[in-house]
């Protein structure tokens, strides 16, 4: 997927509309940071689409890269010590080569974002509905009005009560469920095509998550939105998303639909990943440990960034990087080792009972 | 959960915790807030009981009352049957020897000035009259139990990983041979992948050393691998307590089910029958009457408002299971 420009099978997937360019494509997005121990790469030669109307998984652990991935799509990164190189085309114009006032108009508009932190991103000396208000009122040029109009129907979809008290009301006067409720008002206010959804829920109690979950999946419904959700949570992906990425170090090691990745999958990080993770089905005496930390992207050696961690890595895999190939199936893996199929394929976890 | 013949290592009866706030120079005083209201449990020896419940519901106000970081209101917890909320600072400061807690946040709970050697050997110096030597020894051996090598003891916290922390962590919480750590949420600060090497280690420990396990947490998938018996708090009160097992797959309290049905299932072929949960929490500072719960339930029916249902034994097939609900 990664070396022809316009991948074939990416254009076989969108079923006939090859024409439209879709609506997000990633390309070869490397995102560097200057710092003191030197230029260290967050995100490494990704690639990835979304279509309308399509929830895209981003998943890894902390520090492989997904948030920055995020953050750059909407250019988001302070360009000092951030760089990006490589290409991300919403509907075909690249965003990365825009200037700071067209991208605003995209911002918040056409892609929109919902954070982690809720207290954090939203602005504590501002009602909600006031910000919900200013985001409206500066892309859609909505009156004061209709503006207010905008914010108690946006504020009734996301199913917080008394719609109109609550829009007067200041983020730490509502809580954690609510606020992330009044981040994704904010986010869809203007009806964006991407929403792009950094962990949504990791703050979150689970009764609460399910609800957001819930909530998200219904208005993508309902507007047709492509959605990139971005987790570490693997059940949140099994639930909510389509196709999924997983990322390690900054790079793409294996990209599959839902049901294949969690039927198939090929990395050996992923299965790592899969069996380590304890569900509520797991009856297994122990969990299996993934040996070793995550490394520092500034720490990075030639060879696969997993091979130290890895049971099945060899000679080969910690001098040389293994290139993502994609097969028939469009289940792209980038493995020596699983592309030449030695890894035993009974070892996907027995628990889907 | 039987007549025990033997006292158990830790009984908490009727165990409060309200926080007052002090009264304003105009108008009334605000109410309190009921962190904890009236919670009953028990752990025996070398078990684990985890304490499970969404944010605010009082599980970690009530860990750190067992330990007295938090000065309990009212009630009683016994450590093999001696009171400890009646006893003095100093025989407070003895009795922790038993009585270790491992937090959740493993950069806030390590003196980042002291050298790991020194934060392991802090509780031996305060209280075993080691020689240095013997000392040096018995750091080496906790480092190498939970898995840190004996040469980072001159390293200083902010040199390891978080995963390496929480083993300090941990092997500062082992030092004394307690008879029980109250782990407060201790991986939920972790990656998924060095998540199951702290879980993994815990449980290996426990099956060494006997030792038995407060474990807060409100991740039910990793409360489902480590526990024996699991308590669901709601609200500063106590829903339901049971076998691990029993809990897990017939829960019998509304909320138990709605919060069971809520975890995602990994699995992209299960569509789980999700029960929502509709609204938020009540303030503790203004719970509804009779049930807790009754503002959300299903369930709920007149009486759930005007009568708190006990927390009572239920026959069930495998193990006790106590609930308290007046319609299960």
């Amino acid at each position: 997927m990664s070396e022809a420009t316009t991948p074939p099978a990416e254009a076989a997937r969108a079923g006939g509309a090859a024409a439209n360019p879709p609506l997000l494509e990633v390309e070869g997005l490397r995102t560097t940071f200057d710092t003191l121990v030197g230029p260290v790469r967050s995100v490494d030669g990704l690639s990835f689409t979304v279509d309308d109307g399509e929830t895209l998984g981003i998943v890894g652990e902390s520090g492989c890269g997904k948030s920055v991935t995020a953050l750059s799509i909407l250019r988001l990164v302070p360009v000092p010590p951030g760089r990006h190189a490589g290409a991300v085309r919403y509907r075909g114009n690249d965003l990365l080569g825009l200037s700071e006032k067209q991208m605003r108009r995209i911002r918040g508009d056409r892609i929109s974002m919902i954070f982690q932190e809720p207290m954090t991103s939203l602005n504590p000396v501002l009602s909600v509905g006031r910000q919900i208000a200013e985001c409206v009122q500066l892309h859609q040029r909505l009156g004061r009005a209709a503006a207010m109009q905008r914010v108690v129907e946006m504020l009734k979809l996301v199913q917080i009560p008394e719609a109109e008290r609550r829009a007067a009301e200041y983020p730490h006067q509502l809580s954690g469920g609510m606020r992330q409720r009044v981040m994704i008002a904010l986010a869809l206010s203007c009806k964006p095509e991407l929403l792009i959804a950094d962990e949504p829920t990791t703050a979150l109690d689970v009764t609460i998550q399910a609800q957001i979950l819930d909530l998200i999946k219904r208005l993508q419904r309902e507007l047709g939105m492509g959605v990139i959700m971005i987790t570490h949570d693997l059940g949140v992906v099994a639930e909510s998303c389509d196709r999924v990425v997983v990322m390690y170090a900054g790079k793409k090691v294996e990209e599959a639909t839902v049901l294949e990745l969690f039927d198939r999958p090929r990395h050996p990080y992923t299965r790592a990943l899969m069996a380590s993770m304890p569900a509520l089905s797991t009856r297994a005496a122990r969990l299996t440990e993934i040996p070793g930390l995550v490394p520092a992207p500034h720490q990075l050696g030639r060879g696969c960034a997993f091979a130290p961690r890895c049971t099945y890595a060899e000679a080969r895999c910690r001098v040389e990087q293994p290139a993502f190939r994609v097969d028939a199936l469009g289940h792209g893996v980038a493995c020596f080792v699983a592309e030449e199929g030695r890894i035993p394929e009974p070892l996907v976890e027995a628990a889907a009972t | 959960m039987s007549e025990a013949r033997t006292t158990p290592l830790l009984a908490v009866e009727k165990l409060r915790k309200h926080y007052f706030s002090p009264k304003p120079w105009i108008g009334k005083a605000r109410p309190p807030i009921q962190a904890v209201d009236d919670v009953s449990f028990t752990v025996e020896r070398g078990e684990t009981l985890a304490l499970v419940g969404e944010s605010g519901c009082g599980k970690t106000t009530t860990a750190k009352s067992v330990v007295r970081l938090v000065e309990p209101t009212s009630g009683s917890v016994r450590l093999e049957g001696e009171e400890l909320t009646t006893l003095s600072a100093e025989q407070m400061r003895q009795r922790r020897k038993d009585l270790q807690i491992v937090f959740q946040d493993p950069y806030a709970s390590l003196d980042p000035r002291l050298p790991a050697g020194e934060i392991v050997a802090e509780p031996l110096r305060n209280f075993a009259g080691m020689t240095g030597a013997e000392r040096k020894e018995r750091v080496q051996w906790l480092f190498a139990r939970v898995g840190l090598r004996p040469e980072s003891a001159g390293k200083f916290p902010h040199e390891f990983s978080g995963g390496q922390r929480q083993r300090l962590g941990i092997a500062r919480a082992l030092a004394l041979n307690p008879k029980l750590i109250v782990c407060d949420e201790p991986v939920s600060a972790l990656d998924v992948s060095v998540q199951a090497q702290v879980v993994n280690l815990l449980m290996d420990l426990q099956a060494e050393l006997g030792i038995a396990y407060l474990f807060v947490a409100h991740d039910l998938a990793v409360v489902r691998h480590i526990s024996h018996r699991v308590a669901v708090m709601y609200l500063g009160q106590m829903m339901e307590v049971a076998d691990r097992d029993t809990l897990f797959a017939a829960p019998r309290h509304p909320y138990t089910e709605i919060l069971l049905s809520a975890v995602p299932v990994p699995n992209p072929r299960i569509r789980p029958q999700r029960m929502l949960l509709q609204g938020d929490p009540p303030s503790p500072a203004n719970p509804p009457p009779g049930c807790r719960f009754n503002t959300r339930c299903p369930l709920a029916q007149p009486v759930c408002r005007e009568e708190r249902p006990p927390l009572t034994p239920r026959a069930a097939g495998a193990g006790s299971q106590w609930v308290a609900c007046h319609f299960r």
